[in-house]
C-alpha cells in the first residue's frame, strides 16, 4: 500500500509544528538558552524539513494519492492482516479478566483457524501451544503472566 | 587477563549455558532457514527469554541465535534462489545458478565453513581490538561521546537508506520518541499528556518487536507470493573438498573478512550491508566479473565470510563505547541495561569476566555452526514444512509476552501495536527502520551528552571540536552530512555547464 509522498509530508509537518509549539511550552535550564524543550525541538525542525521535501517531491512528481497494494483485492488477506492488530487488541482488553492460557487459546483458536478452516486440528494445536507457552514463560521462566479469574 | 579469561571459561562452560547455546542456535536455524523471516525478527523474538537470564546466558543465546540465522539464510539462497535473510541476498543468483548446475553441496558446504572462519575471524578482531579500544575511550567526555553517537546514527542512516530523505526522516522521529518521558537533565515531564506510563520513557524492547516481529507477521499474512517449491535433489557431504576451495580462494577469504570486520565495526552499519559491498568489492577485483551473478564462487565467499566477521566486529563499537554497531547489537544494548551492566569502557574495568564470556561464546558459536550448518541443511526439507499458519500465530503470542514482560503490563502490549502498525506502513512506503531504532537506543545518550555539552561550555559550539578525537569524529559527521548536498549541487553544475 504506497502512500503518496505527498501526503506524508503533509502529516510530517503539522506533526513537527505541533511538537515545536508544545516544546515552547517546556522550561529552560536557569540561566540557560536551553533545556527540555530544546532537542524536541531540534528532531522537529529536520522533521518539518524532511516534510517539506517529501511534499515538495510528491507534488512534482505527481504521485497518486494511494497505490493499494495487491493483498487489498483479496477479502481474506485483507482479514488475514486485520486479524493480526485486532488479535493484540483484545489481548490487551481481556487477558487480565481471562488470563493468559485462556486469552492466548482464544486468540490462537480464532486465528488457526481462520487460517486454515480445520476445527479439530486447531483446537488442539492452540490448546497445546497456550499451555506449552504458559508453562515455559510463567513456570519456567517465571514471567508473571495476567492470571485472570481463574488464577492462570 | 589470564584470571578473567579462566573466570569466564568457567562461567560458559556449564551444561545449562551450552544448552541454552544449543536450543537458540536450532531456533536461529529454523527461522533463517525460513524465507522472508530475517535473522533480526529471529533475535528480536529471543527478547521475551533473554530478559529473564542471567546475563551471560541472555547474551550467549542471541550471539548464537543471530550467528545461526545469519548463516541459515543462505540455505533458502541457495537451494530455492529465495534468501532467508537480507545478509544473503547478496549471492543468492551466484548460489543458485551453482545448484543448478549440480554444486549445491560445494556451494552450502562454503557457506557454512566460511560464515564459521568469517565469524572466528572476526572474533580475533573483536578480543583484540576492543580492550585497546576501551583504554582511549576512558579518556572520552561528553563531546566525544556526542559526536560518537552523531556519526553511529549518520552511518545507520546514510548506509541503509536507498531514499535519504525518508531515512532522515525516520532517524528523526526516533530521536523525538526518546524525548517522551521524563527529561534525564531536568526532570520535566515531556510529550506525556498525563499518562503515567509514558513518564518513564519509552522502552526500546517493545518497539523493536513491534517494528521488526508483528509488522512481518503482517507482512507474511497478507504476501500474495506463493509458497516456496520444495528442493527434490539430494545432499550429501557438504565439506567434501572445502580445503581445496579455501586454497583457490585465500584472496577473496581474506578480503571479505577484511571487509567484514571494519563495516561490522562501523556505529550502525551491520551485516546485511557488510555482504553487499563485499560483493562489489569481489566483482571489482576478480578476473572474471562476467561470472558474477551467474555462478561465481568468488562473490559466495566474500559476501559470506563478511557478514559473519560483520556480526563479532558489530559488538566493539557496542561494548567499547554503548554504541550498537547494527540493529542487534543494539538489541543487546537494551538488554544489558535491563541487566544493569552498562555498556562503555568502564565495563572493561568493572565486569571483564561477561566481557570474556562473550567472547567464548563467539567461539563456541561458531564450532557450533559447522556441525549444526551440516544437519540443518539435511533438515531443510523438513524446516520448509512448517505450515505458517500455526508458527506465526505461535511468533505473535511469544511477541505479545516479550513486549508485556518488560514492565508486567499490557502499556508494552499496546506500544508493540502501535509501532507494529507504523513499522508495516513505513516499510511499504520505503522508510528504513533500522535508523529508527538506533535513534531510539542512542538518543537519551546523545541528549544528555549534548545538553551537558552545552552547560560545561556555555553555549560556544567551537569547544564541541577543541579535542582532537572529538573534534576528528565531528568533522567525519559534518562531512558525512554535507557530502550528498555538494556532490548533488556539483552534478548541477557540471550539467548546466
Amino acid at each position: 500500500m504506497k502512500i503518496s509522498d505527498a501526503i506524508f509530508g503533509i502529516i510530517l509537518i503539522v506533526f513537527s509544528v505541533l511538537v515545536l509549539i508544545y516544546s515552547r511550552t517546556l522550561p529552560s535550564l536557569p540561566g540557560y538558552a536551553y533545556g527540555s524543550g530544546f532537542f524536541p525541538s531540534l528532531t522537529a525542525i529536520f522533521i518539518l524539513g524532511g516534510g517539506i521535501l517529501l511534499l515538495v517531491r510528491g507534488v512534482r512528481a505527481k504521485q497518486p494519492l494511494l497505490v493499494l497494494g495487491a493483498w487489498t483485492k483479496s477479502p481474506k488477506l485483507i482479514s488475514n492482516i486485520c486479524l493480526i492488530p485486532l488479535n493484540l487488541v483484545f489481548y490487551i482488553l481481556v487477558s487480565d479478566k481471562l488470563g493468559f492460557i485462556l486469552t492466548t487459546f482464544l486468540m490462537m483458536t480464532a486465528t488457526i483457524w481462520w487460517l486454515r478452516k480445520k476445527v479439530a486440528s486447531t483446537i488442539i494445536v492452540a490448546a497445546v501451544s497456550a499451555v506449552i507457552t504458559y508453562a515455559f514463560f510463567a513456570k519456567l521462566m517465571l514471567v508473571p503472566l495476567p492470571a485472570g479469574i481463574f488464577g492462570i | 587477563m589470564l584470571d578473567t579469561v579462566i573466570e569466564a571459561l568457567g562461567i560458559v562452560l556449564k551444561p545449562n549455558i551450552l544448552l541454552v547455546m544449543l536450543a537458540s542456535s536450532c531456533y536461529g536455524i529454523v527461522i533463517g532457514a525460513i524465507p522472508g523471516l530475517t535473522a533480526v525478527m529471529a533475535v528480536s523474538l529471543i527478547m521475551p527469554i533473554a530478559i529473564f537470564l542471567d546475563p551471560v546466558p541472555a547474551l550467549a543465546a542471541i550471539i548464537a541465535c543471530d550467528a545461526m540465522a545469519v548463516f541459515a539464510g543462505d540455505i533458502p539462497g541457495t537451494l530455492l534462489r529465495i534468501p532467508g535473510t537480507p545478509a544473503s541476498g547478496a549471492y543468492t543468483d551466484d548460489s543458485y545458478k551453482l545448484t543448478q548446475m549440480g554444486k549445491a553441496e560445494t556451494v552450502l558446504g562454503a557457506n557454512c565453513f566460511f560464515s564459521a572462519v568469517g565469524g572466528l575471524v572476526g572474533l580475533v578482531v573483536l578480543m583484540t581490538s576492543a580492550p585497546m579500544l576501551a583504554e582511549v575511550a576512558l579518556n572520552f567526555s561528553t563531546y566525544e561521546y556526542f559526536w560518537l553517537a552523531c556519526l553511529g546514527l549518520t552511518c545507520a542512516t546514510f548506509m541503509t537508506s536507498q531514499d535519504k530523505v525518508k531515512g532522515i526522516i525516520s532517524l528523526f522521529l526516533g530521536l523525538f520518541i526518546t524525548t517522551v518521558g521524563f527529561d534525564a537533565i531536568t526532570g520535566q515531564a515531556r510529550f506525556t499528556f498525563g499518562v503515567t506510563e509514558l513518564l518513564g520513557r519509552i522502552h526500546v524492547i517493545p518497539v523493536l518487536i513491534g517494528l521488526f516481529a508483528v509488522s512481518e507477521i503482517m507482512r507474511r499474512v497478507s504476501s500474495t507470493t506463493p509458497p516456496a517449491a520444495m528442493y527434490d535433489g539430494k545432499i550429501k557431504h557438504i565439506y567434501k573438498g572445502i580445503f581445496k576451495v579455501w586454497r583457490e580462494h585465500i584472496p577473496q577469504f581474506l578480503r571479505g573478512n577484511t571487509v567484514g570486520v571494519i563495516v561490522g565495526a562501523l556505529p550502525g552499519a551491520g551485516a546485511d550491508i557488510a555482504a553487499w559491498l563485499a560483493y562489489a568489492i569481489s566483482k571489482k577485483f576478480s578476473k572474471h566479473p562476467e561470472e558474477f551473478g551467474q555462478g561465481s564462487m568468488e562473490g559466495i565467499i566474500e559476501s559470506t565470510s563478511a557478514n559473519n566477521a560483520a556480526l563479532a566486529s558489530a559488538w566493539i563499537p557496542a561494548f567499547v563505547f554503548g554504541i550498537p554497531g547494527d540493529v542487534t547489537t543494539a538489541m543487546v544494548i537494551g538488554i544489558l541495561y535491563i541487566k544493569d551492566l552498562k555498556p562503555g569502557p568502564t565495563a572493561f574495568l568493572h565486569h571483564p569476566e561477561i566481557i570474556y564470556s562473550v567472547f567464548i561464546c563467539f567461539a563456541i558459536a561458531n564450532i557450533f555452526m559447522l556441525i549444526l550448518g551440516y544437519f540443518s541443511i539435511k533438515a531443510f526439507r523438513h524446516i520448509l514444512r512448517i505450515p505458517p499458519f500455526m508458527l506465526l500465530p505461535i511468533i505473535l503470542i511469544f511477541c505479545i509476552v516479550g513486549a508485556y514482560s518488560i514492565n508486567n503490563s499490557l502499556f508494552g502490549v499496546g506500544v508493540m501495536l502501535f509501532f507494529g502498525l507504523l513499522g508495516y506502513i513505513m516499510e511499504e512506503n520505503d522508510f528504513p527502520i533500522s535508523p529508527m531504532l538506533l535513534a531510539i537506543v542512542l538518543g537519551e545518550l546523545l541528549e544528555k551528552n549534548f545538553i551537558i555539552s552545552m552547560v560545561k561550555s556555555g553555549g560556544n559550539w567551537v569547544d564541541f571540536f577543541s579535542r582532537p578525537i572529538a573534534g576528528t569524529l565531528g568533522v567525519l559527521t559534518i562531512v558525512f552530512w554535507t557530502l550528498p548536498v555538494i556532490k548533488n549541487i556539483y552534478k548541477k553544475c557540471r550539467a548546466a555547464a
